[in-house]
């Protein structure tokens, strides 16, 4: 019985370092390969606070989890900076960095040897000694972390998460600051993995390097990967398969000498064929569309069934925008002044001027290379310029992240749309909305009422942007299995949910037919009437003879002409240039 | 009523002669023992050599019929090459599942992990392979068939200086095992007129030695000493010598393997180390390495030597314990056996003599030469 | 001082299989953008195909051409069946990694089991030492550094001079524009899986014979084999070479004042510090960031 007490106690531990990565990996996309040394801190602060200075272990794991989140924190601050590729190198690197500490400085780890007499848990006097009594504590602190872990999931902040991990650039040109989520994110996984480690030390009574190295990482990798990956309940399913087949080898009749090598083999070919067949593990994230709606009708703290109701009464659409007039008098909204942007050595925005009045349709032509989509990366935020100014509603916007240029109020869309593919319709706009304080990280486990207050009220202003392109009743659809056309109508509604004074849209009419296309342009151009001004490049002459205001006619980076759509048409030397006639 | 009454007395009968025998003893239907060994990992091949070692002895045992009719089994778990936790779980299976009373253990981590749970649930351990100095005095159920590295180190000590050495150089794992040796033997050293020039911790399966050497070599020792065991040394030398490294080195580990990598670069390397000689003239030595050649096909070392003679002074435990009657196949009953005899033949020839206060154990420690490849013995050593 | 003359040789030898490692894995890695973690894999096959080679035929030159094929075979087989297959399923670059920690795993405990953990040597070299004062080395370091150049100056004049290099430059620059051009760019990057795989054997035979064959060395191969690659900057094979320079000097002489077991840190270190002071590398000349 004891055995199977045991066996039930580490897939407590195991459950909550897999839910804590799976934050980190699952919901967010960062691969990061050294959550064994958030284990390893968390472990080793509570066992020497318990050993040297017979702390209480509540204390203990509480310090585990502030020093793991600052050790987190400094990593992730250079980390985050880079992605994919460099982040598996930089963490691998911190926990070879955390595994030679602890091996090394003897004096305080006591190094290979490691800590034994970590003092057993006790609360309130009474010993925590026996298996049948660590299992409910572990099963209880389980609980809390597999809560904490659902709330953060189905919050706004989780909800950013998902988007960071299927599109990080389109998250930030919604006006969210990526970095800032992966580090929290990164931070609040790291805490979590502590409070493992603290448990698992006190429970062990002996902890040494050799529990904490790479094989431990893959271990955890391998549980969130079979479980299912950003999927609430697979970490749990994965703990509970991981840790009893590895147990349940222990009584085949098999040389000791070849199950051990067997138990490592099985392991990486379940990784490799999980990969091949079933990427998203057993349970996956994508479960059948009836769950999803059930999920949707109220997660845990909220509990409103009719925050969905509600939200199919679309507000009017007038109320969602702004008044033209509170702009105030100004009349140029946004302003370049020779600004350059080169790669290598080509020079792909060579001293453009150029201004966009207030509440205009703005066309923005040239021929391939020309420099336009450069030229939107440059405003946004993307690519900082190297020379010139940008100035938007007067202000000097040049050097700022891409993020924050959005809050002010620039939006753009993509030529290739980049689109949250498994996220909702729904979810796709509901994100662009601004100003969400269920975004906030430790927000969301306080003032639960006035969060699903504002879910509610954002989730209304979302329908309506979908009523507004006409894509209301397809909102629980995945985003990626909407036709060409609805996505790049998706792709509208999600702009406008920025609430952006100024939308650049790149291309919008490419790849659409005549008959989608006529209901597109009075959608854009009435935008002007609530106070828009957009900027529209396009190859299609069609759209911008119907849809512009002027043109602006850029080749080799810079600005050359500059009229009324039959001005430039009609001009011989621009049709030379544009079509090399 | 008069059938009752003697149906009744029937019973009573039976039932007292069934349980009346105090001396009965409770023969269990299988000797099973456990052992945690490292099948896995960098050290697998102590795994294996140990797990043979006993397993030949078993076998030997069981084709004799047992003990007293009844036979070894042996179920092994794996501690990875030294994870506590890994050992933990094994020893609870072994203790929760099969119900052993008795385990073979090593490596000095793994078995002090597991002796809160053997000293809770009174589950005798033997170790025949671990040498760290926090193994002594650890459990009143641990006990230790090999000599502990201090004394080993203190052995070495006392070789260089009759070979008229006073600068030490010394190459050591940084755990305990090796810290603790060095920190052992180095006051002693310099009671006996010697210095220490160099002392180079390393982390345990380092593979390139070359940035301890040449701190090593700059330090210019007469002679340098290695606290290492496995395969360490074998590197070790190699890589001092192909640095062109002079002066003679000593240590306190010979095993083939490592002998192997070091190849020719061995020679003149001499080892104090536990008195296993499978050349040696002992009958029962050479019984266990015909044995134990005609079914792995190696000759078996010192390693494999202490698991196999650790069977049989297990036997010894089962036989004193039985004798006395009651539930013999106890973790205490079978440690207050070992208590009491304390002295057991050992297969390297002579004695193995445990100290039941600390679980230490003295046994014939010798020095040997390497040369030619081969590994020959020179002399034993008394150990002050 | 002399003490630091040897700690620069043994950087430099040290240096030498890093750079191998480096380039060798940069290469694959700068055409197919794959993180190729199963590179390791690749070194334990080279080494324990090189040893059992030698068992079989007894020549050491034999035995590392066998080893050279077989890690060549090895390379291009988890190109074709693994790496191609998950790219045809639109596999995120996370679904490619793990599935190549996977066969790292898988290898090395193969191998592990079929041999045995302990270090298989390699025999018929003949070690001669050589002694500058008391600096002390040996002919096999001096190979390490001689194989190192070689096959960097052949690399770099491969790409440069030949046709099938100059198609992988281009590759490596735009592989969209270059299967525009007509490059076939499957066989192409089945290629660079060859060519790196080529380049890292006599690596894996280099150390076997210094220290003995253990499956775990994958695991050391993998993390060698991209740190030179990010210090140095990806896209930039120099880079990469030198930047295995760099850490072996590095590691060496970083443990001239302090206790030599803090070695395994001091490249990480370095690494964290290229990184924050400059992400694209020492030599590189682009951040890794994906087009926009």
């Amino acid at each position: 019985m004891d055995y199977l007490l045991h066996i039930l106690i580490m897939i407590f531990i195991y459950t909550i370092l897999g839910l804590s990565f799976n934050l980190i990996l699952g919901y967010t996309g960062l691969i990061a390969m050294c959550h064994a040394a958030f284990f390893a801190i968390g472990a080793y602060t509570s066992a020497l606070l318990g050993i040297n200075w017979g702390v209480n272990f509540l204390w203990g794991i509480l310090a585990g989890m502030v020093l793991t989140g600052l050790v987190s924190l400094l990593v992730a601050i250079p980390a985050i900076r880079v992605r994919d590729e460099y982040l598996i190198v930089t963490t691998l690197a911190l926990l070879m960095i955390v595994y030679t500490i602890l091996m090394n400085w003897i004096d305080l780890t006591r190094g290979a040897a490691g800590l034994s007499g970590i003092p057993r848990p006790a609360i309130w006097g009474y010993k925590i000694d026996t298996p049948s009594s660590f299992v409910p504590l572990l099963g209880a602190f389980a609980l809390l972390c597999f809560l904490i872990c659902w709330r953060i999931v189905h919050s706004p902040f989780g909800r950013v998460l998902r988007a960071i991990r299927e599109d990080e650039i389109a998250a930030e040109s919604l006006g969210k600051n990526v970095r800032a989520f992966k580090i929290w994110v990164f931070v609040a996984g790291g805490a979590l993995a502590a409070i493992a480690g603290s448990l698992f030390a006190h429970y062990m009574t002996y902890i040494s390097p050799a529990n904490f190295t790479i094989n431990d990482t893959i271990l955890i990798f391998a549980i969130v990967i079979i479980g299912g990956v950003a999927n609430a309940w697979g970490p749990v399913l994965g703990a509970v398969i991981l840790v009893s087949v590895m147990e349940a080898l222990r009584f085949l009749e098999i040389s000791p000498v070849i199950v051990g090598f067997t138990r490592q083999i099985a392991y990486g070919l379940v990784l490799i064929l999980f990969m091949c067949f079933r990427p998203h593990g057993f349970l996956g994230e994508f479960v059948t569309s009836a769950k999803k709606k059930e999920e949707k009708r109220g997660d845990f703290f909220t509990n409103n069934k009719n925050v969905w109701a509600s939200a199919k009464e679309p507000r009017k659409i007038e109320n969602l925008f702004q008044p033209a007039n509170e702009l105030g008098g100004l009349d140029t909204i946004l302003r370049l002044d020779k600004v350059s942007k080169s790669f290598g050595g080509l020079k792909a925005v060579n001293g453009c001027t150029l201004d966009i009045k207030k509440g205009e349709i703005l066309g923005l032509i040239g021929p391939n290379g020309a420099g336009k989509t450069t030229l939107f990366n440059v405003i946004t935020g993307f690519y900082p310029p190297e020379d010139g100014s940008i100035k938007f509603m007067g202000k000097e916007i040049t050097n700022l992240p891409a993020h924050r240029i959005t809050n002010l109020g620039i939006a753009r869309s993509f030529q290739d749309l980049r689109l949250f593919a498994h996220l909702t319709v729904l979810d796709n706009v509901l994100i662009a909305c601004p100003r969400q304080s269920g975004e906030n990280l430790f927000g969301n486990f306080f003032r639960f009422r006035r969060l699903a207050k504002e879910e509610k009220e954002n989730r209304q202003k979302a329908m309506a942007y979908l009523e507004f392109v006409g894509l209301a009743q397809r909102a629980d659809e995945l985003a990626i299995n909407l036709s060409y056309a609805e996505q790049k109508l998706l792709s509208l509604a999600r702009l406008l949910a920025t609430e952006a004074q100024l939308i650049l849209l790149d291309e919008p009419a490419s790849g659409l037919d005549p008959k989608v296309m006529e209901d597109l342009f009075p959608l854009v151009k009435n935008l002007v009437k609530y106070g828009k001004t957009i900027c529209i490049v396009e190859h299609n002459m069609e759209v911008i003879r119907a849809m512009v205001d002027e043109i602006v006619f850029l080749n080799e980076g810079r600005v050359i002409a500059r009229g009324s759509p039959e001005e430039i048409m009609r001009s011989p030397e621009l049709a030379e240039i544009y079509f090399g006639v | 009523m008069k059938r009752s009454i003697s149906i009744g007395s029937l019973i009573i009968i039976v039932s007292l002669l069934v349980f009346s025998s105090p001396s009965a003893a409770a023969d269990p239907k299988e000797y099973k023992i456990g052992a945690i060994l490292a099948m896995t990992g960098a050290g697998a091949w102590y795994g294996q050599v140990m797990s043979q070692g006993f397993l030949t002895a078993m076998d030997e045992i069981n084709a004799q019929g047992g003990i007293g009719g009844i036979k070894f089994k042996a179920v092994i778990e794996d501690h990875q090459s030294g994870s506590g936790a890994a050992a933990i779980s094994g020893f609870n299976k072994l203790v929760n599942v099969d119900k052993v009373p008795f385990s073979f253990t090593s490596y000095t981590a793994p078995t002090l992990s597991i002796i809160p749970v053997a000293n809770e649930k009174h589950v005798l351990l033997l170790n025949g392979g671990a040498v760290g100095p926090k193994l002594v005095k650890a459990s009143p159920y641990l006990f230790n068939n090999r000599m502990l590295a201090v004394m080993h180190g203190l052995g070495l000590a006392q070789r260089a200086k009759e070979r008229g050495f006073t600068k030490m150089a010394a190459l050591f794992w940084n755990d305990d095992a090796g810290i603790g040796t060095h920190k052992f033997v180095e006051p002693r050293w310099k009671a006996m007129g010697g210095t220490v020039v160099a002392a180079e911790a390393h982390p345990i399966g380092t593979t390139d030695y070359k940035p301890y050497l040449s701190k090593i070599m700059a330090a210019n020792p007469d002679f340098l000493a290695l606290w290492q065991w496995g395969k360490d040394w074998g590197i070790a030398v190699k890589q001092a010598r192909e640095m062109g490294f002079p002066k003679p080195i000593m240590g306190i580990e010979f095993t083939p393997d490592a002998a192997k990598i070091a190849g020719a670069t061995a020679d003149g390397y001499e080892a104090v180390t536990d008195y296993f000689d499978p050349k040696g003239t002992d009958s029962w030595t050479q019984k266990f390495v015909a044995s134990y050649k005609a079914k792995y096909k190696n000759e078996p070392e010192f390693y494999a030597a202490n698991y196999y003679e650790g069977v049989y002074i297990l036997a010894e435990l089962i036989k004193k314990a039985k004798a006395k009657g009651g539930d013999y196949w106890h973790g205490k009953a079978l440690r207050e056996a070992l208590i009491e005899i304390k002295r057991f033949p050992s297969v390297y020839g002579g004695y193995v003599e445990f100290n039941p206060e600390d679980g230490t154990c003295k046994k014939k420690t010798a020095l040997f030469v390497v040369k030619g490849g081969e590994r020959i013995f020179q002399k034993y050593i008394e150990i002050q | 001082m002399e003490l630091f003359g040897q700690l620069v040789i043994n950087g430099l030898s040290l240096g030498s299989i890093y750079s191998l490692l480096g380039i060798s894995w940069g290469l694959i890695f700068a055409v197919t953008r794959t993180f190729h973690f199963a590179h390791g894999a690749t070194f334990v096959v080279a080494a324990y195909a090189t040893y059992l080679g030698q068992q079989m035929v007894g020549h050491l030159i034999l035995a590392a051409l066998m080893g050279i094929l077989g890690a060549i075979i090895f390379g291009l087989a988890i190109e074709k069946f693994l790496y191609q297959y998950l790219r045809r399923a639109f596999a995120t670059p996370l679904v490619i990694f793990i599935a190549a920690l996977g066969t790292l795993i898988t290898v090395e405990n193969f191998i592990a089991m079929g041999f045995g953990t302990d270090a298989k040597p390699l025999v018929g070299f003949p070690i001669k030492v050589i002694k500058i004062g008391r600096i002390g080395f040996n002919n096999l370091h001096v190979v390490m550094f001689g194989t190192a150049a070689i096959l960097l100056v052949g690399l770099i004049w491969y790409l440069r001079h030949t046709k099938s290099g100059k198609a992988l430059r281009a590759v490596i620059s735009n592989p969209e524009m270059a299967e525009v051009i007509g490059i076939d760019v499957s066989k192409y990057f089945l290629l660079a899986f060859g060519l790196g795989s080529f380049l890292l054997a006599p690596a894996a035979v280099l150390v076997t014979i210094e220290r003995g064959a253990t499956p775990d060395l994958g695991h050391w191969a993998i993390l060698y084999s991209f740190m030179p690659v990010i210090i140095g900057g990806i896209g930039s094979i120099p880079g990469a070479a030198l930047a295995g320079i760099i850490i072996g000097l590095a590691e060496s002489i970083g443990i001239w004042k302090i206790s030599s077991q803090w070695q395994l840190g001091i490249a990480f270190i370095v690494l964290v510090i290229v990184l924050i002071i400059k992400p694209t590398g020492l030599f590189g000349f682009r951040v890794y960031r994906g087009k926009i």
